[in-house]
């Protein structure tokens, strides 16, 4: 079994229950995220993935259940309040806002830091050094950016915001096989280096674990499998049933 | 000569329209709402500062702070106590309500100021200049509007495209949801953008009052709104500066218009404009989300 126990668990979920109208999107759903490492959520389309993401945000609130973040009660938190607590969220797809320029998406990842003069301009240089792309294309309106542009770019402005916790959901969807390697790169390196914890929805389950240190498998919002990446990725059974690969 | 005049004299009307479009247009690409009380809600401020300036001698330009300032206000309480809580209903219900602030502020204002015409001279003279013998349609109270405007958007030009505050605000209009995770406290931004709706549509109150006597009464302002609405939609209603061409454009045309055809059918003409426009390019003239939904 994996060392989930012995780190230090920053997220904490606890008994969360999601309903949409009369569909419990998670029903029951108890997890412990621990620091520094990149947790995978796995599970087929509707399993509750991205639900569980937009709970812990306060984008949806839970009939039930509680969750908290280095002793910050995240149930009932407004949703601009999450990313003060260190909580960066890169939403499914449309995360970029189109209207405005790479630039400006990137300095408003920074806008509630009160020390924000400080640091947008090392914020800017770090985010054009890991995504050179951005970088030649940052006074253009992001409309015109590529799939796996736009994607640097979500990802780049939640890394603005110098975040302890990346929640990112299906970064790899749409995008080319190589994109999404150097996406999950990216990630492997911030965990090791910076000691980011990432929670990483994903459909793509191998490109997933593949980076992953622990995964959790979620099928019609129960968790119905979590340890190591590789014990997971290992398990014909539970490949066959819940991964598809 | 006569057709250069009516465009100078075109531009300064429709720096009046451009402020009123300008003012819906930050209304609409925030909240997605047609202020219909603005004309109302910009006759009460002007109201308020015509009774300090006109009946107590206060200073004009205190007048128009004053104006301002209570714009402003009247925005904040407006959007926080009226609209925010029919916001996210259905869509008709926004439009009822601000028809109904409408009615009610013209209703207030009669019981306040009466129902008849008063004068708000304005600071500078409304006496044409000449040139030689030649009469120039244009009035130094007309350069001052046309100043003013200039100066009011180059200050939001400023605000939206160079300021923290500004990108907020662009980022919450464009995509709430984005902004909310980005720390950005979107409810408070909406509220800012009706403000500076409304302080700006009270410029465009006091400063269209002053260019003839009598002008001032609970209801003057009303047509003034179907201007500034034309102007908007021209524009896009998305684009801030697709407002001021549109509202330069409806003012230029209308001189023509009235000169060239007829002079007592303004709305009629703000009909076919509108139906042109909108028959050529359905989204308006400068509406760039548009395109790309195309």
């Amino acid at each position: 079994m994996p060392d989930v126990a012995r780190k230090d668990a920053g997220l904490s979920i606890d008994g969360v229950v999601t309903m949409y109208g009369a569909v419990r999107a998670l029903d029951g759903v108890s997890l412990e995220i621990p620091d520094g490492q990149i947790t995978a959520i796995l599970g087929a389309n509707g399993a509750g993935k991205t639900t569980l993401l937009r709970t812990v945000n306060g984008l949806v609130h839970p009939s039930a259940g509680t969750i908290t973040y280095h002793g910050h009660n995240l149930v009932g938190a407004p949703v601009e309040r999450v990313v003060t607590y260190g909580i960066a969220h890169v939403p499914e797809g449309r995360g970029v806002i189109t209207e405005l320029t790479v630039e400006e998406n990137l300095r408003l990842g920074v806008l509630w830091r009160t020390d924000r003069r400080a640091v947008t301009d090392e914020g800017l240089a770090t985010v054009y050094e890991m995504f050179p792309p951005l970088a030649e294309r940052r006074d253009k309106i992001s409309d015109t950016l590529s799939g796996g542009e736009r994607q640097m770019l979500a990802l780049g402005r939640a890394l603005m915001s110098r975040p302890s916790l990346l929640l990112l959901d299906e970064p790899s969807l749409g995008l080319a096989p190589r994109v999404t390697a150097q996406i999950m790169a990216t990630l492997k390196r911030l965990s090791g280096t910076e000691g980011l914890t990432v929670v990483l929805v994903e459909q793509n389950a191998r490109s997933a674990l593949s980076v992953a240190d622990t995964a959790v498998v979620l099928n019609l919002g129960r968790v119905v499998a979590s340890g190591a990446a590789a014990d997971l990725a290992g398990d014909d059974k539970l490949r066959h049933a819940y991964l598809g690969f | 000569m006569t057709f250069l005049n009516l465009v100078i004299y075109g531009i300064a009307n429709g720096a009046i329209y451009a402020l009123l479009a300008l003012a819906l247009v930050l209304i609409w690409r925030s909240t997605r709402i047609l202020n219909f009380a603005q004309a109302g809600m910009l006759m009460f401020t002007t109201f308020i500062a015509w009774d300090l300036v006109q009946r107590h001698g206060l200073n004009y330009w205190l007048g128009l702070v004053v104006a301002l300032v209570a714009g402003l206000i009247l925005g904040a309480v407006v959007e926080r106590l009226l609209i925010r809580p029919v916001e996210n209903g259905p869509p008709l219900n926004p439009v009822i309500v601000t028809l109904g602030l409408l009615l009610l502020i013209e209703a207030v204002a009669g019981m306040i100021w009466g129902n008849g015409l008063s004068s708000f001279s304005p600071n500078f003279s409304l006496n044409y200049y000449r040139v030689g013998n030649q009469v120039i349609l244009f009035s130094p109270d007309y350069l001052f509007i046309v100043l003013a405007v200039l100066v009011v958007l180059i200050a939001l030009y400023l605000l939206f495209q160079r300021s923290p505050v500004g990108l907020r605000m662009r980022a919450s209009a464009f995509n709430p949801e984005v902004a909310r995770l980005l720390g950005v406290r979107v409810g408070r931004l909406l509220t800012l953008g009706w403000a500076l709706a409304a302080m700006v549509s009270a410029l465009a109150g006091v400063l269209i009052a002053g260019t003839q006597p009598d002008y001032m009464n609970p209801n003057a302002f009303d047509g003034l709104l179907i201007f500034g609405f034309t102007a908007a939609v021209i524009g896009g209603l998305e684009s801030p500066l697709g407002a001021v061409i549109g509202g330069v454009l409806v003012g230029v045309l209308q001189q023509i218009l009235d000169n060239y055809v007829s002079n007592n059918i303004d709305f009629f003409y703000l009909l076919v404009i509108l139906l042109v426009v909108l028959m050529v390019r359905p989204n308006g003239l400068f509406n760039r989300t548009s395109v790309r939904r195309v």
